[in-house]
C-alpha cells in the first residue's frame, strides 16, 4: 500500500511537470464547453429563399410578403428562368427558390389550377425537409386567407388545432440537450486518449519490463499509472459542469451525488477498456487509431446527435455493449428531468456490467502478455 | 528513392497499423449511411384519450399508421406522463380533450395537446410537426368536401440533388475531410515525431540524405495512402448507398491532392514544434480534428451557429475543403463554382509548407549551433 502510495505520487508529479498535459486537462474542457456546446445546433435559423415572380400580379406580391413575414425566410428577387433559378442552387447562395408561374392569378380566379413551383436544396436533407414544411405552412395560411375572403366557405371549417407543448426544456435549448452529451465526450477523451497512451508509451519504451523486474509488483504499477487519470477524469467533469453552468446556466434538476457515481462508473469502464487495447498494440500510433476508431464508433452511436432509438435494429443492440450510450442516457436523465436512481437503475446496473467485463478482459489479456 | 521505398515497407510490414487505416474509413461509412441518421422513423409515442369516441380513436389509428411513430402506449391520466418520460422510451404524448368529437361537429374547432419529451430538442420538434401534420390532413379531409369549389394553391415542389432525401449524402463528403486529416497530419506527425524522440532523427539527419529528402520520404507514403483511402471511400459510397460523383472526377481527386498536402503541411508544422508524441497527437486533435468534426459544416450547418463560428470556422482548412468537395461530388458543381474556395484552401496550403520549411531549417541550425 505504501508502495502504491509512492508511485501514485511519482505518476501524479510526471503529469504536473509535463506541461502539455497540464494544459489538455485544463483546455480539453474549456474548449469543448464554450466551443463545442454553443455551436452544434439543428436549429435552422434563417433559409435563403430566391423568388422568381412570373405573374407580378397582386396576389403574388400579397403571397412574397406573407413569406418574407415570415421569420424563417430571407426572400431576394431572382432573375426570370429556370437556368439561373438552378445555379442560384448550385453555388449555394439560396436555400430554396420559389417560382410563381405567370398564370398564378388566373388560376386563382379560378380559370385553371394555381400552382407554384418550389426547389429546394437538399443536400442537407432534414434541412430541406424543413424548408419545404416552413414553405408549405405559409401557403395553407395564405389558402385559408383565401377562403375566407371569398366568402364561399360556411363559416364553420372543422378543423383541429394542436398546442405543443415542451417539457423538461421549454425552449427547446439546444445547449441542454448537447452539454450532458458532451460531459461524456470529455470524460473518454482524458480516460481512452490520454491514459491509454501513458500505458503503452510505457510498453514501448520497454520501461515497464524494467520495472517488472523491481520489487514492485506489475498490479501495482499499472493501478498507479490509472488511478491519477481516474481522478483527473471527474476532476474535468466538475471542471466542465462548472464552466457549463456558469457560461450556459444549464439547469440541473437531479442529484449530483448520482451524476458522478455514474460517471465514476463509466470511468472505471473506459480505463478497463483503455489497459486491455494496450495490450492490443505495439507502440502509440496504434494505440492512438484504435482509441480513435473506438472513441468515434462509441460516440456516434451513443445518440450523442442523433436518438438512438431511429437507429436501425443493429445499431441498436450494439449499444447494449456501448459504455456511452448508458451515461448519455443517464447524463441526460439525470440533468434534465431529475430522475432518480430507480429510473435509471437498469442502465446503472448495465454499465457497471460492462465497467466489470472491461476490467477483467484488462486483466486477463495483462496476465498472458506476462 | 529508396528512402521512400523504405518508408513505404515500414508501413506495409506493420499489418495492425493499414488494418486500422482501412478499417476507420469502412466503418465510418457505415456508420454514418445507416446508424446516424437525423430522420424521424418509429418514434413510440404514448396516447392519453379523454375522448374515447370515433374522432379520436380515427386520429390515433393515423398516427399508428404512420411510419413516423409506433403508438407504444395507452395513458389512462395526466398524472403518468412524467413518469413515463422518466422511463425515457416516450418520445411524446398526444392529448385528446374529453369533447373532442363533440366539439369538432359542433363548434368546428377541437385542440390536441401534444406533450413532447424537449430533452431531445430537434426529436421534439420533429414530433410535434409530423403530429400536427397528421392531424391537419385529418382536418383537411373534413374540410376538403366543403371548400371544394374555391381554388387552393397547391405547391409542387422538386428537391434538387437529394431527391430521396438521404442523410448520408451530406456525410460522405464529410467523411473523407476527416479521415484525410487524420491519415495525413495526425499520421505523418507522428511518424516524424516518434523518430525525434528515439533520437534516429538525428542520424538521418548526418547521413548524405537532404533535410528535404527525409521530409519528403516521411511524408510520401501516407500522400498516397490518403489518395488511396478516397478512392475506397469513393467506391463504398457507390456500392453501397449508390452516391454518385456528379461532378468531375479528376477535379474532385485534384481538390483532395490539394488538401492532403495541406495536412501533411500541418503534420510537419506540428512535428517541428513539439517533441512528445502525446503533444503531437494533442495537436492535432484539438486543432484539426474536434473542430473539424463539428465546425466545418460536416453534420451540423455553419449557417445555424452563432455568428462568431462562422468566422472561427473560416481559418479551418476542413471547413473549405468540404465546401469544395460537396458541391463536387452531390451537386455536379464545376471549377467555377468552387475556385474561391480552391484558391483559400491553396493559400492555407502554401502559408503552412513555408511556415513548417522554415521551422525545420531553424530547427536543423540551432542543433548545428
Amino acid at each position: 500500500m505504501k508502495r502504491l502510495l509512492f508511485l501514485l505520487k511519482k505518476e501524479f508529479r510526471q503529469i504536473i511537470r509535463n506541461p502539455f498535459m497540464l494544459r489538455a486537462i485544463i483546455g480539453v474542457p474549456l474548449m469543448q464547453m464554450l466551443i463545442l456546446v454553443p455551436a452544434v445546433t439543428f436549429e435552422i435559423k434563417r433559409l435563403d429563399l430566391a423568388v422568381t415572380d412570373n405573374d407580378r400580379s397582386s396576389a403574388s406580391r400579397e403571397l412574397i410578403s406573407k413569406l418574407s413575414g415570415s421569420s424563417f425566410f430571407r426572400t431576394t428577387a431572382a432573375p426570370l428562368n429556370i437556368a439561373t433559378a438552378e445555379s442560384l442552387l448550385l453555388s449555394g447562395d439560396a436555400d430554396m427558390v420559389l417560382v410563381i408561374p405567370d398564370d398564378f392569378s388566373e388560376g386563382l380566379a379560378g380559370l385553371t389550377k394555381p400552382r407554384l413551383q418550389v426547389l429546394v436544396d437538399a443536400v442537407n436533407a432534414t434541412q430541406g425537409m424543413l424548408a419545404w414544411s416552413y414553405l408549405t405552412s405559409v401557403v395553407r395560411d395564405y389558402n385559408m386567407d383565401l377562403v375566407m375572403s371569398q366568402g364561399g366557405a360556411p363559416k364553420v371549417i372543422p378543423g383541429i388545432s394542436t398546442a405543443p407543448r415542451y417539457w423538461y426544456n421549454p425552449t427547446l435549448n439546444y445547449k441542454h440537450f448537447m452539454l450532458p452529451g458532451i460531459l461524456v465526450t470529455l470524460i473518454i477523451a482524458i480516460g481512452l486518449m490520454l491514459a491509454g497512451l501513458n500505458l503503452v508509451k510505457e510498453l514501448e519504451t520497454g520501461t515497464l519490463e524494467q520495472i517488472n523486474v523491481t520489487p514492485v509488483s506489475k498490479w501495482e504499477v499499472i493501478v498507479s499509472k490509472v488511478i491519477p487519470f481516474f481522478i483527473l477524469g471527474l476532476f474535468d467533469l466538475a471542471l466542465g459542469l462548472t464552466v457549463g453552468w456558469i457560461a450556459f446556466n444549464i439547469p440541473f434538476e437531479g442529484s449530483i451525488l448520482l451524476f458522478f457515481a455514474c460517471s465514476a462508473i463509466f470511468l472505471v469502464a473506459v480505463l478497463g477498456m483503455a489497459l486491455f487495447f494496450s495490450t492490443l498494440v505495439s507502440n502509440r500510433q496504434q494505440y492512438l487509431f484504435v482509441a480513435f476508431f473506438f472513441t468515434i464508433v462509441f460516440i456516434l452511436m451513443s445518440g450523442i446527435f442523433t436518438p438512438a432509438e431511429s437507429m436501425p435494429l443493429w445499431a441498436q443492440q450494439f449499444n447494449w455493449v456501448n459504455p456511452v450510450a448508458y451515461l448519455m442516457r443517464i447524463n441526460r436523465m439525470v440533468m434534465l428531468k431529475g430522475a432518480g436512481f430507480h429510473e435509471i437503475a437498469r442502465d446503472i446496473g448495465m454499465l457497471s456490467l460492462l465497467a466489470m467485463g472491461f476490467i477483467i478482459l484488462a486483466i486477463r489479456a495483462y496476465r498472458k502478455r506476462a | 528513392m529508396a528512402f521512400v521505398r523504405k518508408e513505404f515497407l515500414h508501413i506495409f510490414r506493420d499489418v495492425r497499423t493499414l488494418i486500422i487505416l482501412f478499417g476507420i474509413p469502412a466503418a465510418q461509412i457505415l456508420i454514418f449511411g445507416y446508424a446516424v441518421r437525423t430522420d424521424l422513423k418509429n418514434a413510440s409515442i404514448a396516447v392519453l384519450d379523454n375522448a374515447r369516441d370515433n374522432v379520436s380513436k380515427e386520429l390515433t389509428r393515423k398516427l399508428e399508421a404512420s411510419d413516423f411513430f409506433a403508438v407504444t402506449s395507452l395513458l389512462e391520466s395526466f398524472d403518468e406522463i412524467d413518469a413515463t418520460f422518466k422511463e425515457g422510451k416516450i418520445k411524446a404524448v398526444v392529448i385528446f380533450p374529453e369533447d373532442l368529437g363533440a366539439r369538432l361537429t359542433r363548434e368546428g374547432n377541437a385542440a390536441v395537446s401534444i406533450i413532447a419529451d424537449a430533452t431531445e430538442p430537434n426529436t421534439a420538434s420533429l414530433v410535434t410537426g409530423y403530429t400536427s401534420g397528421i392531424l391537419n390532413d385529418y382536418s383537411a379531409t373534413l374540410t376538403g368536401h366543403i371548400t371544394s369549389g374555391l381554388p387552393v394553391i397547391a405547391p409542387e415542389v422538386r428537391m434538387y440533388f437529394n431527391p430521396n432525401l438521404q442523410s448520408h449524402f451530406m456525410f460522405v463528403p464529410g467523411i473523407i475531410t476527416l479521415i484525410l486529416i487524420m491519415v495525413s497530419a495526425l499520421m505523418t506527425s507522428v511518424a516524424i515525431v516518434r523518430e525525434k524522440e528515439f533520437g534516429t532523427l538525428e542520424v538521418l539527419l548526418v547521413s548524405p540524405l537532404k533535410p528535404w529528402q527525409i521530409i519528403v520520404g516521411k511524408v510520401a507514403p501516407y500522400f498516397f495512402l490518403s489518395l488511396f483511402n478516397v478512392i475506397i471511400i469513393l467506391l463504398m459510397a457507390w456500392f453501397v448507398f449508390r452516391l454518385p460523383v456528379r461532378g468531375s472526377i479528376a477535379l474532385l481527386i485534384a481538390e483532395c491532392m490539394l488538401y492532403i498536402l495541406m495536412g501533411l503541411s500541418f503534420g510537419i508544422l506540428i512535428s517541428t514544434i513539439v517533441d512528445k508524441m502525446e503533444n503531437a497527437i494533442i495537436i492535432t486533435f484539438m486543432v484539426l480534428l474536434l473542430p473539424g468534426l463539428l465546425l466545418s459544416g460536416f453534420i451540423f450547418p455553419i449557417e445555424n451557429m452563432p455568428k462568431i463560428y462562422d468566422y472561427i470556422s473560416m481559418i479551418l482548412p476542413p471547413r473549405w475543403f468540404i465546401e469544395i468537395i460537396r458541391p463536387i461530388m452531390i451537386k455536379g458543381a464545376g471549377f467555377a463554382y468552387v475556385w474561391k474556395e480552391t484558391l483559400i484552401l491553396a493559400g492555407m496550403t502554401l502559408f503552412l509548407m513555408v511556415l513548417s520549411a522554415k521551422k525545420f531549417k531553424v530547427r536543423l541550425e540551432e542543433n548545428a549551433g
